[in-house]
C-alpha cells in the first residue's frame, strides 16, 4: 500500500532528524488516535498497557496476546494518516513467532515495532517483579526481525527491561548488543533519574533513543523539550489517555448513578452535532450521496450504453 | 490479471503452498468455501466483511500467489462497497470480485440482482475504494436468469466503461450457457463454475478468458470429508 510506504518513510525521517523529538501518544482506540491526529500529533503508539485496559479491562501482564495487539494496531493504522509504531512485547514466542510478528505488523502498515527482553508473560516496564531473558535471546530476535522485514524503513526498536533487574550498566551493555544485532532504535525502560537519562543519551550519541513518560512511573516526568535537549528523539506517553478516560468515565457514571441523568454533566461533553462533525458523519453521508440513484442515472446516461446498443 | 485458464478456489494455506508448485498464478479465496469451513453452511452471505478480511490477511502472509478476494455484493449498498474495497485492498487482495446480487449474496441460488443504477453505483464505489491501491476490480454477473443475455450485454458495457479489469459470469444453467455461447464472444470474459450443472471442462471448452473453479473445490472438500469418514469406518471395523 502506498500509504503505508509513505508513513514508514515519514517516521524514519522524523526519528533520524537531529534536534527533533517525535512525540508519540499511546491511544487506547482509533477514536483517540483520530483526536491526536487532529490536534497535530505526528505519530501514534499502539501499546500494551492501553490495549490490555481497553480491550480486556486487564492490567498489562502478558494477557493481551499477539492477535489482540495486532488488531488494535491495525484499527488505529486504518483510522489515521500519521505513522503508528507498535509495541510487539516479546514477539510472542520464539524466532518463528518473531518472523510472523514482524511480517504481520509490516503488512498492516505499522511504522515499526519494538521487541523486549522480558520473560513471557511480560508486565508493564514500571511494575515490580520483572525478569529478563539472557542478552542472547533478544539479540537473536532482533537479528531475525531485521531479516524478516521487507522494507528497510520498517524500524526495529530494541527494548531492555534490565535496568530494574540488574541496573543501568547492564541495560546499556545489553542495548549495545541489540544495536550490533541490527536494532534501528533503542529503548531502555524505566531509568530512575535525570542523571540516568543523561547516561543513556551519552552511550548512544548516534542512535535514536526513546524515553517513556508514565505518570507515577519510575522515570522522572520531563517535557518533550527537556528530553530533546538530553538527546532523545522519541518520547512516548503510554498511560495518560487510559487514566484520563478512566477518570472521565468514573466521574460521569458516578453522577449518572446518583442523579439518574447526565443533564448536569453536558458541559463536560461534546454536543451531538459537534461529535458527529468530528467523527466525519458529513463525509460519510456525502460519500453515500455520490452513488445515489439520481447521480448514477446521470453517470449511466454519460456512458451512452443505450445509444451504442442501437 | 494475467491470462490463465483455470483459477482454482481455496481457503487453506497449505493448499496455496501446493498451488505455488503448479502453473496457477491466481487463487480465488472463495467466501463460500470459507463459510462451509467455518460455519458448516453453504452460504457466503453468512460471513461479514471483517471475518473474511481477517482470514484473507492470514493467507496473504503465506503465499506470493495472486489472491482474488471475494467481495461478494459489497456487503451492503454502494457506501459499504466503497469500504469493502478499501478493506480488501489493505488485507492483501490483488484482485477483488464484486457480484451484482442483492445483499446478502448467496452461494447456491443467487439472490436477485441489484438494479442497474445500484450496479453502476457499486462499481463506481468499488473503484473509488481501490483508488490508492493496486488491487484490480473484477465484476461478477450472477443474474443471467433474471436479466437474460440482453442484461449481460448491458452490464458488460457498463463494466468496461467503468474500467473493471475483467468480468466473470456465474450461476449458469446448461440452457443459459448455450444461449450465452451463441450470443456473446467469451474470449475476454471469465466464467464461474458455481454449481455442478456444467462441468469445468465444458466451461473451458467455450474458451473463455478464464474459469473460476469454485464448484470443483466444493467437491474436493466433500470428497475429503467422505474419505475421512471411510477411513474412520475402516478403523472401527478393524477394532470389531
Amino acid at each position: 500500500m502506498q500509504k503505508f510506504d509513505q508513513l514508514r518513510k515519514t517516521f524514519d525521517k522524523a526519528v533520524h532528524t537531529d534536534n527533533q523529538i517525535t512525540n508519540m501518544i499511546v491511544t487506547p482506540d482509533s477514536l483517540s488516535a483520530r483526536i491526536a491526529e487532529k490536534l497535530g500529533f505526528k505519530a501514534i503508539f499502539a501499546a500494551g498497557y492501553a490495549t490490555s485496559a481497553s480491550n480486556l479491562a486487564m492490567p498489562d501482564r502478558g494477557i493481551a496476546d499477539f492477535s489482540i495487539m495486532l488488531n488494535k494496531c491495525r484499527e488505529i493504522v486504518n483510522a489515521v494518516n500519521i505513522p503508528v509504531f507498535a509495541d510487539a512485547d516479546t514477539g510472542y514466542g520464539d524466532l518463528d513467532n518473531i518472523r510472523r510478528t514482524v511480517r504481520s505488523y509490516e503488512s498492516i502498515g505499522a511504522a515499526g515495532l519494538f521487541l523486549e527482553d522480558q520473560k513471557w508473560p511480560k508486565r508493564c516496564g514500571h511494575m515490580a517483579g520483572k525478569s529478563v531473558e539472557s542478552t542472547e535471546v533478544l539479540v537473536e530476535k532482533i537479528k531475525t526481525a531485521v531479516k524478516s522485514r521487507k522494507n528497510q524503513d520498517f524500524l526495529i526498536m530494541s527494548r531492555t527491561d534490565a535496568r530494574a533487574v540488574y541496573g543501568l550498566k547492564e541495560a546499556i551493555e545489553r542495548s549495545q548488543q541489540y544495536l550490533k544485532a541490527g536494532a534501528d532504535l533503542i529503548f531502555i525502560e524505566a531509568p530512575q533519574s535525570i542523571a540516568e537519562l543523561r547516561e543513556i543519551a551519552a552511550a548512544f550519541p548516534k542512535t535514536p533513543l526513546m524515553a517513556n513518560m508514565i505518570e507515577g512511573g519510575a522515570t522522572p516526568m520531563l517535557t518533550s523539550g527537556e528530553l530533546r535537549k538530553l538527546g532523545f528523539r522519541i518520547v512516548v506517553h503510554p498511560t495518560a489517555l487510559t487514566y484520563a478516560h478512566t477518570y472521565a468515565t468514573e466521574e460521569l457514571l458516578s453522577t449518572l448513578k446518583k442523579k439518574g441523568t447526565t443533564v448536569t454533566e453536558q458541559d463536560k461533553m461534546l454536543t451531538f452535532d459537534r461529535f458527529n462533525n468530528f467523527i466525519g458523519l458529513d463525509k460519510v453521508n456525502h460519500r453515500e450521496q455520490q452513488y445515489s440513484a439520481t447521480k448514477m442515472n446521470q453517470v449511466l446516461k454519460g456512458l451512452n450504453i443505450k445509444e451504442e446498443s442501437h | 490479471m494475467e491470462t490463465e485458464m483455470i483459477i482454482p478456489a481455496a481457503v487453506d494455506a497449505i493448499k496455496l503452498q501446493e498451488l505455488e508448485k503448479v502453473p496457477s498464478k491466481t487463487v480465488f479465496i472463495s467466501a463460500r468455501l470459507l463459510a462451509r469451513q467455518f460455519l458448516g453452511q453453504d452460504n457466503e452471505g453468512l460471513l461479514c466483511l471483517s471475518e473474511y478480511a481477517n482470514f484473507l490477511r492470514y493467507l496473504r502472509l503465506t503465499t506470493s500467489l495472486s489472491l482474488l478476494a471475494d467481495g461478494q455484493s459489497g456487503f451492503g449498498n454502494a457506501l459499504n462497497t466503497y469500504y469493502t474495497a478499501g478493506e480488501l485492498a489493505r488485507s492483501g487482495a490483488d484482485q477483488m470480485i464484486l457480484n451484482d446480487q442483492t445483499f446478502p449474496a448467496h452461494s447456491r441460488q443467487a439472490q436477485p440482482p441489484v438494479s442497474i443504477l445500484d450496479f453502476v453505483g457499486k462499481l463506481k464505489a468499488a473503484q473509488d475504494g481501490l483508488k490508492t491501491s493496486s488491487t484490480e476490480l473484477i465484476v461478477k454477473l450472477d443474474g443471467i436468469q433474471y436479466y437474460g443475455i440482453a442484461g449481460i450485454e448491458e452490464r458488460l458495457k457498463i463494466a468496461a466503461k467503468l474500467e473493471a479489469q475483467a468480468v466473470v459470469i456465474g450461476h449458469l444453467s446448461p440452457n443459459l450457457f448455450l444461449k450465452l455461447q451463441n450470443k456473446i464472444s467469451l474470449k475476454n470474459i471469465g466464467l464461474a463454475q458455481d454449481n455442478s450443472l456444467i462441468p469445468k471442462t465444458e466451461l473451458a471448452q467455450a474458451q473463455p478468458a478464464f474459469v473460476i473453479a469454485t464448484n470443483e473445490a466444493i467437491e474436493n472438500q466433500k470428497n475429503e470429508a467422505m474419505r475421512f469418514i471411510s477411513y474412520m469406518e475402516e478403523k472401527q471395523n478393524a477394532k470389531i
